[in-house]
C-alpha cells in the first residue's frame, strides 16, 4: 500500500510490561494474553492518516530482559519514535525508566520522539505507580505521557498516533530532515524520485525546511 | 528382549520393549536383588493400583505407588543388613528378622515349606514385575500422549531404527561405539522413540572424547539436582513470568502451573542456582522445554547442563551477550562466503542476522520451527556442538534464497523468514539437513571469530584515538575560552580606567584654564602695581619672575599696557607650565 511517510518506532521497557501486547492491540486490534516470548525483535506495521496523509508505522518490538540490552541498542538506529513502556502494577519497571531513557538518548538520534507509557491501566486495584508520578517523570525528561491498557485497548491508538503526530509536526517545523534516513523517516514511493532506491533522496515539495546536506 | 537394568541412568523409563510375563520368573534373580521373603511386601503395595487407570492422576498414583514399592524394597534390602535402622520401622522387616531368628532357633524347614516359600516369592516377583510393566506403559503413555507428540522432521528411514537399536544395545553391553557409526546414524536421523536414549549416548560419547570443561568458577557444578531445587533462586519472578510464554500452544506446557510448567520451572531454577552468573536468560526456557518433552526433569537438567558447559552454549546467554554478537558476525560472514548474492540482497534491505537469527541461536530453532525440526537440530548439536546451528541456519537460507531474493523490502523479508520459512515441507527439511551436514565451516568459524576480535580492537582503538584527540581539543578549547574571558575582563577594566581618566582629564583641563585666567589676572595686577605705585613698590621675590617673564617676552612698544597683558600668556612657556601644573595636580589627586 502506498504511503506518504514511513516512521520507524521502537518499543522498549522491562520484560513483561506488555510491549508485545501493545503492539498486537495496535496492529491487530486484539489482546492475546498468551503469546510467545519475544526473543530479539519482532515487527509490526500499520497505516494511519495524519493531516490527510497516509503514514506507515513500522514498529520494532524488542526483548526487554537486561541481557538483551546490548542487542536492543543496535535497533535504536534510525528510529523516529520510541514508546518507553512500564507497568503501573510493578514499581521496579518504573524505577528502571532512567536507564532505559539513557540508553535511548545515547543510541538514537536526538530528535527521536519518546512517548512514556504506563501500561496495564485496567489493573487499577493493583496499581503501584501513581499516574502523577508518570506525569512528573515525563515532564522532567521532556516526554509525552499516557497511561494505556493493551487489554481494554484504552489509549493504545492514541499512544501510537500522538507520537506520530509529534513526529509529523517536527517534520513540518523542519526539525527532522526527512532526506536523512537515520532520522527514522522515509518518504513513500510516490513521493520519491523515480530513481531506483530513491527513498534516500528527494524531497516532499518543499513542505519542510530541513535542508539536505 | 533384555530389559532395562543395564542401561545407563535415566533411560530406563523410555525403553518400552515388551517382554513375556512367563520369562519374568526366569529373569527374577537377576532383575532385583530382593531376597524372596521381602517380596512379600509387593502385594500389599500393588493392591491400591488399578490395572487400567485412565485419568492422569490415577496414572501418576500408580507411578507413585510403584516408586514407593521400589523404595520399600530398597529399604528392606538394607533392612537385612545388621545395622539398618529401618528394621524397627518396618513391621515387615521386623518379621523377617524374627523369622531369621526363628530359623536359627528352630529346626530346618522342610523341603515342602521351602518350596512353598519360593513359590510365593516367585509369584510376588511376577506381580511386582507386572506392576513395573504397568508403570512403564503408563509412563510411555504419558510421554507419547503429552510429551513426545510431534512429527519427525524429516522422517527417519525405516532401517535406521534397527541400526540404532543395534548400536544402543552394543553400547549398553559396554562395547565401544565408533564415532563414524554414531555420526553416520545421527546424520541419517534419530527415531523419536529412541531419541532420549540416543541423546544419552551422545552425551556419554562427548564426555569420553573431550576433556571436562573448566568449571572452577561455577561453585555449584557438582551440586546435585535435588539439592539445587530445594533452594530459592533470585530469578524466581523472571522465570515465573516466562513460563506462560514458553510453548504457550503446546499441550504439555500450556496449562498454568501444570506439570509441564512446573518441570520447566524446576529445571530453569536449578540452572540459575547452578550458575548464578548466568542466572536466567530468555531463550533457555525453550531449550529446557524441548528436553523435557523427551526426558524426565533431572535428566533434562543434566542434558541442559551438558549443552551449557561442555558444549559451550552458556556463553551466548551471558548477561552482555557479546558472544552472541560474535556469532552473528560469523554467521554474516558465512552468508557472504556461501551465498554472496543473497548476502548483498539482505544487506540492501538492512536485514542483518541480528534481526532474524537471534532466536535461531538462542532457542535452537524451537521457538519458531516445528518441534521435530528443532529436535533434529538438538541431535546435531549434541554431536557437533554449536557449529550445528550455523550449518542449519546456512542451509535454511540456502534452500530459500530464491524466494528471499524476490522480496523487496525489509518487512516482507522479515515476515518471510519468520513465518514462511518455518513452514517446511518434509522434502525441504530433508534438504536442509542434507545440506547442513555436508558443510565444513569449522575453519571459517575460527578465523571469523579472530577477525571479529581484530576488528573490534580497531574499532575500539580508533574511537579512543578520536576521543583522546577530542579531549585534547576540548581541553585546549577550554583553555582558550578561559584566556578570552580573562582578556575580556582586562579589556573591560582598561576601558573603565580610560573612561575615568578621560573625565578626570576634562576636569583638570577646565581647572587649568581657570587657574591660567586667574594667573594672568594676577600678572596683570602685579605689573599694574609695579608700574603705578608712586614709590616703585618692592615686588616680592616670588612675583618678580612675572615681571622678568613679562620683560623677556614683552614685545617692543606698548608692552606695558595692562590691556595687552594677556599677550604675556600667549608665549610658548604657557603649555609647559600647564603641563607642570597638571602633573602636580595629578599627583595631588592620587
Amino acid at each position: 500500500m502506498s504511503y506518504a511517510y514511513l516512521f520507524k518506532y521502537i518499543i522498549i521497557g522491562d520484560t513483561g510490561v506488555g510491549k508485545s501486547c501493545l503492539l498486537l492491540q495496535f496492529t491487530d486490534k486484539r489482546f492475546q494474553p498468551v503469546h510467545d516470548l519475544t526473543i530479539g525483535v519482532e515487527f509490526g506495521a500499520r497505516m494511519i492518516t495524519i493531516d490527510g496523509k497516509q503514514v506507515k508505522l513500522q514498529i520494532w518490538d524488542t526483548a526487554g530482559q537486561e541481557a538483551f540490552r546490548s542487542i536492543t541498542r543496535s535497533y535504536y538506529r534510525g528510529a523516529a519514535g520510541a514508546l518507553l513502556v512500564y507497568d503501573i502494577t510493578r514499581r521496579d519497571t518504573f524505577n528502571h525508566l532512567t536507564t532505559w531513557l539513557e540508553d535511548a538518548r545515547q543510541h538514537s538520534n536526538s530528535n527521536m520522539v519518546i512517548m512514556l507509557i504506563g501500561n496495564k491501566s485496567d489493573l487499577e486495584s493493583r496499581r503501584d505507580v501513581k499516574r502523577e508520578e508518570g506525569e512528573a517523570f515525563a515532564r522532567e525528561h521532556g516526554l509525552i505521557f499516557m497511561e494505556t491498557s493493551a487489554k481494554t485497548a484504552a489509549n493504545v491508538e492514541e499512544a501510537f498516533i500522538n507520537t506520530a503526530k509529534e513526529i509529523y509536526e517536527k517534520i513540518q517545523e523542519g526539525v527532522f530532515d526527512i532526506n536523512n534516513e537515520a532520522n527514522g523517516i522515509k518518504l513513500g514511493p510516490q513521493h520519491s524520485p523515480a530513481a531506483a532506491g530513491g527513498m534516500a533522496a528527494g524531497g516532499l515539495g518543499g513542505s519542510q525546511g530541513g535542508g539536505c546536506c | 528382549m533384555g530389559h532395562v537394568e543395564d542401561v545407563p541412568t535415566g533411560v530406563t523409563s523410555i525403553c518400552n520393549d515388551n517382554y513375556e510375563p512367563d520369562r519374568c520368573g526366569a529373569a527374577l534373580p537377576g532383575l532385583t536383588p530382593t531376597p524372596a521373603p521381602t517380596a512379600a511386601t509387593a502385594p500389599s503395595a500393588t493392591r491400591p493400583s488399578k490395572p487400567k487407570p485412565t485419568p492422569r492422576r490415577a496414572m501418576r498414583q500408580v507411578i507413585k505407588y510403584s516408586g514407593k514399592l521400589k523404595e520399600t524394597l530398597v529399604h528392606e534390602v538394607q533392612g537385612l543388613r545388621p545395622s539398618s535402622k529401618h528394621r524397627e520401622k518396618s513391621p515387615l522387616v521386623a518379621r523377617t528378622s524374627s523369622d531369621a531368628a526363628a530359623t536359627a532357633a528352630q529346626p530346618r524347614r522342610s523341603r515342602e515349606e521351602l518350596r512353598q516359600l519360593w513359590k510365593k516369592a516367585i509369584n510376588q516377583q511376577v506381580l511386582l514385575n507386572r506392576m513395573e510393566r504397568e508403570n512403564e506403559r503408563i509412563t510411555e503413555r504419558v510421554r507419547s500422549g503429552e510429551r513426545v507428540m510431534y512429527a519427525e522432521m524429516p522422517p527417519c528411514a525405516g532401517d535406521v531404527k534397527s541400526e540404532w537399536r543395534q548400536l544402543l544395545d552394543s553400547w549398553r553391553a559396554g562395547r565401544k561405539v565408533h564415532v563414524d557409526d554414531l555420526q553416520e546414524l545421527v546424520f541419517r536421523g534419530v527415531p523419536i522413540r529412541l531419541r532420549p536414549e540416543v541423546w544419552q549416548l551422545l552425551v556419554f560419547h562427548h564426555r569420553l572424547h573431550h576433556p571436562a570443561p573448566s568449571v572452577s568458577h561455577v561453585d555449584n557444578y557438582d551440586t546435585s539436582y535435588l539439592q539445587l531445587i530445594r533452594q530459592l533462586t533470585s530469578f524466581q519472578r523472571e522465570i515465573l513470568t516466562d513460563l506462560g510464554r514458553t510453548f504457550p500452544q503446546h499441550p504439555y506446557f500450556r496449562s498454568p502451573f501444570g506439570s509441564g510448567q512446573l518441570e520447566l520451572f524446576n529445571v530453569l531454577k536449578a540452572v540459575s542456582l547452578l550458575d548464578p552468573e548466568l542466572g536466567y536468560c530468555q531463550g533457555l526456557g525453550f531449550i529446557a522445554g524441548i528436553l523435557l518433552l523427551h526426558a524426565p526433569e533431572e535428566e533434562s537438567y543434566e542434558l541442559l547442563k551438558h549443552m551449557l558447559f561442555p558444549l559451550e552454549l552458556r556463553k551466548q546467554f551471558m548477561p552482555d551477550m557479546s558472544p552472541l554478537q560474535i556469532q552473528m558476525y560469523q554467521f554474516s560472514r558465512l552468508v557472504h562466503d556461501h551465498h554472496s548474492d543473497l548476502y548483498a540482497h539482505l544487506e540492501k534491505y538492512e536485514v542483518s542476522p541480528m534481526l532474524y537469527a537471534t532466536p535461531w541461536f538462542l532457542t535452537l530453532f524451537s521457538s519458531q520451527y516445528p518441534i521435530g525440526f528443532s529436535a533434529r537440530v538438538f541431535d546435531l548439536i549434541l554431536l557437533l556442538g554449536l557449529e550445528a546451528v550455523f550449518k542449519v541456519s546456512l542451509a535454511l537460507l540456502d534452500i530459500h534464497q530464491e524466494q528471499l531474493k524476490n522480496l523487496t523490502g525489509m518487512e516482507d523479508i522479515m515476515e518471510y523468514i519468520k513465518t514462511e520459512m518455518p513452514r517446511l515441507s518434509q522434502t525441504s527439511a530433508q534438504q536442509v539437513f542434507r545440506k547442513a551436514v555436508e558443510l565444513d565451516i569449522s575453519r571459517q568459524l575460527l578465523s571469523y571469530e579472530v577477525e571479529y576480535h581484530v576488528l573490534q580492537e580497531e574499532v575500539l582503538a580508533s574511537p579512543s584515538h578520536a576521543d583522546s584527540d577530542l579531549n585534547k581539543l576540548g581541553a585546549m578549547n577550554q583553555n582558550l575560552k578561559r584566556q578570552v574571558m580573562e582578556l575580556l575582563h582586562q579589556l573591560q577594566t582598561s576601558s573603565d580606567q580610560i573612561k575615568t581618566l578621560t573625565e578626570r582629564n576634562k576636569t583638570l583641563e577646565s581647572r587649568v584654564s581657570q587657574l591660567s585666567s586667574e594667573r594672568s589676572d594676577l600678572v596683570t595686577f602685579v605689573r599694574y602695581l609695579s608700574l603705578h605705585t608712586p614709590d616703585r613698590l618692592e615686588v616680592p621675590a616670588p612675583f618678580r619672575r612675572f615681571l622678568d617673564d613679562g620683560a623677556a617676552s614683552e614685545p617692543a612698544g606698548d608692552a606695558r599696557d595692562p590691556l595687552n597683558c594677556a599677550l604675556f600668556e600667549a608665549g610658548p612657556s604657557r603649555p609647559r607650565r600647564e603641563r607642570a601644573l597638571s602633573r602636580s595636580k595629578t599627583v595631588d589627586c592620587e
